[in-house]
């Protein structure tokens, strides 16, 4: 039975793999895979990051420290062989120097600050960024400033045929890299140092109790965290052929917290799903609003006050009932289908307002939501839309209500087959 | 004669408060060993002393022939000095499996390892799985230890204390808030696992702990005022002053 099991697991990481590997035939469009590369980097990233959020309980505000400065040395590395310093390096490796300057960064920074937990490391950690933030605008020779620099990727030796000039051979090194680095990642979780991550987290006295001086376990966990954080760096440094300031910045490290946090930081899964998610509707919103910038913001809260364990979490609570009991989903169903569409309607009735707020600062009085156009001058079109929203937020409030009553049957139920 | 573990002269002062004044302790190889004493009287604290919590500020402690005074915690550990806590002290989120499995990766030499995989060591795991079954939790091994019973996490972290192969082990108050019936799983659990340790043990109980102990020792105020066999510990005249005469009949 147990074998089984773990068969079938094979079996759909392989497919997950071969659908990979053949993306780039099913979406042909730049767009997309720019896109793919974009997630692809960023699952390395917050990975890395949640080694030491989710893993060892350790908060930073400055992971894209060992992100952008693997970045900028990637970028310094593409010129270097642009302008034959060392024309044979294969760029395939540059991920390899930046997970190596990564690792030297927070080897260093990570002596200095993991003496402390909690909110002062979080404080030093801030500190950090903020100076490394000011570094890029102060060194101009290695950053050049607030343009930040570029180097064509096209360049050196062509090894394996590999020029990288279109876009599907960065997919391919991307995708290497990913699937590379998250899988030592996850084996690095079920070695001893991973355990005992997991251990310090939960309890540093019980971890030095059993041996362990925990400190050296946190400096470890933040070295190899911004080791993997620096390699993601490179790859992003390639991916756009450029580096600027913001890939160091809070910004940029607020980015991957969000990622880490909204995906869930309970599980390993939890940061890619998030990587995942939130890439896609970085680039899509971004497109299609300029306020996407405050629905980020809503998304955020709303997963930390309603699901702290993440939509992985959100997922993965229904494993004890489908180890146990997979008939009793059918009694989740209608509950779930009456709350999404409770959701729908508050989702639609609060963005299209925001988006009528938002239009009054132009001249134009028609705008487009939902593949529709309406005009702000309509006073019926306003009034459609708050009674919208609250029929939206009455809606969730009840449909919640129900489905947790729903939910807590079926727990119980559960329970009770466990006391039998 | 020499001492499995011995104080000498052992001071503590937070402050300018005394709190522990110039205590004295001999404890046996093999024996198990009470500390009681009023609230109050420092047996916490000279715990936190002996384990590296607190540093002294004056005297010795010294365990097998060695100084540890003033050493870090997990080098205590590693020296064979194992300590369970007053208040529950578990890895709530690990299942209740990698709690034991985390007691003993350091003793099994894994130190800071990050090639070796765990799950896949049968020489752990079976190790494990032995401990498991000696407090008693083989059937919770999956669950997250936040989730068991209290008794259940009491057993839990004798069974972490005991999982590296300390020879010595500092159980403090082991049954606290527990039922009667839980406090006879608990002793019955303490007697099983003092067969080839050494223990010492602080205790309220004292039916457990005349019914376990070789050695009592009384810390009143900071300071030990009696030290030896049940029996004349029971009928010691300062002792009795202490407790106001009124216990261990």
């Amino acid at each position: 039975m147990y074998s089984l099991k773990k068969n079938y697991k094979l079996i759909l990481y392989f497919f997950l793999i071969f659908t990979l590997l053949f993306l780039p035939f099913l979406f042909t469009s730049s767009f997309a895979l720019t896109l793919f590369c974009k997630m692809g980097v960023l699952i390395i990233f917050s990975v890395a990051y949640n080694m030491l959020l989710g893993q060892t309980g350790l908060l930073s505000f400055g992971h894209a420290i060992y992100f952008g400065l693997a970045g900028y040395a990637s970028i310094h590395f593409l010129s270097g062989i642009n302008n034959n310093y060392f024309p044979s390096l294969p760029i395939f490796i540059l991920p390899f120097i930046g997970a190596f300057i990564g690792l030297a960064l927070g080897f260093v920074i990570g002596y200095l600050s993991t003496k402390r937990v909690g909110t002062a490391f979080a404080m030093i950690s801030l500190g950090f960024c903020e100076l490394v933030t000011a570094l890029t605008l102060i060194f101009v020779v290695f950053f050049n400033g607030e343009d930040g620099i570029q180097a064509d990727r096209v360049t050196g030796n062509n090894y394996f045929g590999l020029t990288y000039g279109p876009q599907n051979e960065v997919y391919y090194l991307i995708l290497f890299w990913c699937i590379f680095s998250v899988l030592i990642m996850y084996l690095l979780t079920r070695t001893p140092f991973g355990r005992m991550c997991n251990a310090v987290r939960d309890n540093q006295q019980r971890a030095e109790f059993v041996g362990y001086d925990v400190r050296k376990i946190r400096w470890m966990a933040f070295s190899l965290s911004a080791m993997f954080a620096g390699a993601a760096g490179s790859l992003h440094a390639i991916n756009y052929e450029h580096i600027g300031f913001e890939s160091v910045s809070l910004a940029q490290s607020g980015m991957v917290l969000f990622m880490a946090y909204i995906g869930g930081v309970g599980n390993f899964l939890g940061p890619i799903l998030g990587a995942i998610s939130l890439t896609y509707l970085d680039t899509m919103l971004s497109d299609m609003t300029e306020a996407w910038v405050l629905y980020f913001g809503i998304i955020f809260v709303i997963v930390i006050a309603y699901a702290p364990q993440g939509l992985a979490g959100l997922i993965l609570m229904h494993d004890p009932i489908i180890r146990n009991k997979p008939s009793l989903l059918k009694k989740l169903a209608i509950p779930y289908v009456f709350f999404g569409i409770s959701i729908l309607l508050l989702v639609v009735g609060f963005t299209s307002l925001i988006e009528l707020i938002h239009s009054l600062k132009s001249n134009h009085s028609v705008l487009k939501v939902y593949w529709i156009e309406i005009s702000n001058q309509n006073f019926l079109i306003w009034i459609m839309f708050i009674l919208l929203t609250i029929l939206g937020i009455l809606a969730c409030k009840r449909s919640y209500t129900q489905t947790k009553t729903v939910w807590d049957e079926v727990i119980e139920d559960i329970k009770l087959g466990f006391i039998k | 004669m020499s001492y499995h573990l011995e104080l000498k002269n052992v001071k503590k002062n937070f402050g300018s408060t005394n709190i522990i004044r110039g205590v004295n302790l001999k404890i046996k190889k093999g024996e198990i060993h009470s500390l009681i004493g009023p609230n109050g009287a420092g047996k916490s604290t000279l715990y936190n002393l002996i384990s590296g919590v607190y540093n002294i500020s004056s005297g010795n402690i010294i365990f097998n022939n060695k100084n540890i005074e003033n050493l870090p915690s997990y080098e205590i550990y590693r020296l064979g000095l194992s300590r369970s806590f007053q208040i529950t002290n578990i890895f709530p989120k690990l299942s209740v499996f990698e709690n034991i499995r985390c007691g003993l990766l350091w003793n099994l030499d894994y130190k800071y390892s990050i090639t070796a995989i765990l799950d896949s060591d049968k020489k752990i795991n079976d190790k494990t799985n032995e401990i498991l079954n000696k407090i008693s939790l083989a059937g919770f091994s999956k669950e997250a230890a936040g989730l068991l019973s209290y008794a259940d996490q009491r057993a839990l972290e004798i069974g972490i204390t005991i999982a590296g192969g300390a020879e010595t082990i500092l159980l403090d108050e082991p049954t606290a808030g527990m039922s009667k019936s839980e406090t006879e799983r608990a002793t019955r659990l303490i007697r099983n696992i003092s067969e080839d340790r050494t223990i010492l043990i602080v205790e309220h109980d004292m039916g457990v702990v005349f019914d376990l102990s070789d050695t009592i020792s009384v810390l009143v105020y900071g300071e030990i005022i009696c030290s030896d066999k049940p029996i004349n510990v029971k009928n010691n005249k300062r002792v009795k002053e202490a407790y106001l005469g009124n216990f261990g009949n």
